[in-house]
């Protein structure tokens, strides 16, 4: 196997509990050193010692319980957050589209949020400008896409941030749960898309409970239990795992 | 650390910044003009605030010091004006850097971007209200016959633009960092803001100032930038030395923005 596009090695991840605490200043001039460790010392683990090759060109399934880490493994993809230890490796362009219509502001118009997106998620201003029409089209809103983005459904936005996704040119493209909204018939559009997108060559990393996508869409999954990949495999076999995890299942 | 992977890091920062400038350049773009759309919504004066805003002061101040005190100083309308329009910028984009982060944390928890560009965005978009306002200064100073319209307008005002730029952003990058974990910044800031208003010399002129206090002032990062800026707008001249000064405090701020940006920026999309 070649370089692997994305290689986790002993990867972990613990978040600082006091981060989200009320963050006073005042504990921080009184006792900084007591602050300080104790900002430290409050942790959760969510992921430990998490090892992953994901290979150029292929579609892997995330598996796992609520709070199991899904979310962060693609965060980490995408690169907001960094391993707390351990060495991630993310060698292409990550399309991150952890949660459709991320980063769309409410008072603005579709095509004003069309353009912001575009250009937060790595294109030029006249790339989507030259894609515009084709963006709208595809999310079936030209009606509507000069109205404030407050007045669309959570459907008509997760179209939006789809069809802007649709039109990156990434060599990774990571998809949370984001198949769960919108009707049936842009489902299917979406899923149509995600093939085109296999077809050429993209790594999908793919997040989602419905099992039936999971299986027409993957190529490989990998079940995260315990802060690791308790599983890694083909996807009759982690859904198999899956199951048997599950409470009051075995 | 030796010469070489000072030079070597350079290097490497140099080929970065060429390759992905103009993309960020876009990104700056795209970010100011949402911050410019949102602002205005459902606003009937739009930009017309940012002028008014100013005015208003230099008509209170007028009345307070200049009517009411006969404070010594010639022209003191347009003396305030000249001071209070390059202090609107900074104290409007310092006040609204405390909540840079935490008003985009959608952006900043979902989407890998430089996030330093959210603090570039919003320097330019008060720096551009801020230039919207000097054709109205220089105006107004014809009308009132206080002041020169210079030809070194044309190179002085772009040399402390950039100053001037450099230092918010490098405050506000911090302020803004910091506050994503302790959220009491922004009282700081409001507070901090408003001493140092009456601690700059913008009502008054920093020779009025008692010898006793003077430390004060010269100790003021705000002040070398607000006595340049006047000197310029009001004199047509360039006070080198006080242009020498805010460049330095300007570079110094924008090191320890960077600093502690670059320290705190993994822990955003955790805390946010």
């Amino acid at each position: 196997m070649s370089q692997p596009i994305i290689d986790f090695d002993r990867v972990g991840k613990s978040y600082a509990l006091s981060l989200h605490r009320a963050g006073g200043i005042k504990n921080l001039i009184l006792n900084p050193p007591r602050a300080l460790r104790n900002m430290r010392a409050d942790s959760r683990v969510v992921l430990d010692n998490f090892s992953l090759q994901v290979a150029r060109g292929e579609s892997i399934a995330v598996m796992g319980r609520n709070g199991a880490g899904k979310s962060t493994v693609l965060a980490l993809i995408a690169g907001v957050i960094r391993p707390s230890t351990g060495t991630l490796a993310v060698n292409g362009r990550v399309s991150p589209l952890l949660e459709l219509g991320a980063g769309f502001h409410p008072e603005l118009t579709g095509r004003d949020n069309v353009m912001l997106n575009g250009v937060l998620l790595g294109m030029r201003r006249a790339e989507v400008a030259a894609r515009m029409d084709s963006i709208v089209e595809f999310a079936e809103l030209e009606d509507s896409i000069d109205e404030p983005v407050r007045t669309f459904s959570t459907g008509m936005t997760a179209r939006l941030g789809f069809s802007v996704a649709a039109h990156l040119d990434p060599e990774i493209l990571l998809i949370d749960e984001v198949l769960a909204v919108g009707d049936t018939a842009f489902q299917a559009k979406c899923i149509a898309k995600i093939r085109e997108f296999r077809r050429r060559g993209v790594t999908i990393v793919f997040v989602s409970h419905e099992l039936q996508h999971v299986t027409e869409l993957c190529d490989r999954a990998v079940v995260i239990a315990d802060h690791r990949a308790a599983f890694v495999g083909d996807v009759p076999a982690a859904i198999a795992h899956y199951a048997a995890s599950q409470p009051g299942s075995s | 650390m030796s010469a070489q992977p000072i030079s070597a890091w350079l290097s490497h920062l140099a080929k970065s910044v060429a390759n992905e400038l103009p993309h960020y350049l876009d990104l700056v773009r795209a970010l100011t003009v949402k911050e410019i759309k949102v602002r205005y919504k459902r606003t009937v004066l739009g930009y017309g605030w940012s002028l008014l805003n100013p005015l208003v002061f230099a008509v209170t101040y007028w009345i307070a010091f200049k009517a009411i005190l006969n404070v010594k100083i010639e022209g003191y309308f347009i003396f305030l004006l000249a001071g209070l329009f390059p202090w609107q910028w900074l104290n409007n984009s310092l006040q609204l850097s405390p909540r840079a982060f935490i008003h985009n944390a959608s952006l900043v928890k979902k989407i890998a971007f430089p996030r330093y560009l959210i603090i570039a965005s919003s320097v330019v978009t008060e720096g551009l209200h801020f230039l919207l306002c000097l054709p109205v200064l220089a105006g107004l100073a014809l009308l009132f016959g206080r002041g020169t319209i210079s030809a070194a307008w044309l190179w002085g005002a772009p040399i402390l633009l950039l100053v001037q730029g450099l230092m918010i952003y490098g405050i506000a990058l911090a302020v803004a960092s910091c506050s994503v974990f302790f959220r009491d910044i922004e009282r700081l800031i409001g507070l901090g803001m408003t001493v140092l208003f009456y601690v700059t010399p913008v009502i008054y002129e920093r020779q009025m100032v008692p010898a006793m206090f003077q430390p004060l002032i010269a100790f003021n990062p705000f002040t070398y930038v607000i006595v340049a800026w006047r000197a310029l707008l009001l004199d047509g001249t360039m006070d080198w030395h006080s242009v020498g000064a805010a460049a330095a405090i300007a570079v110094g701020a924008v090191a320890v923005g960077q600093f502690v940006f670059s320290r705190l920026q993994w822990k955003f999309a955790e805390a946010l």
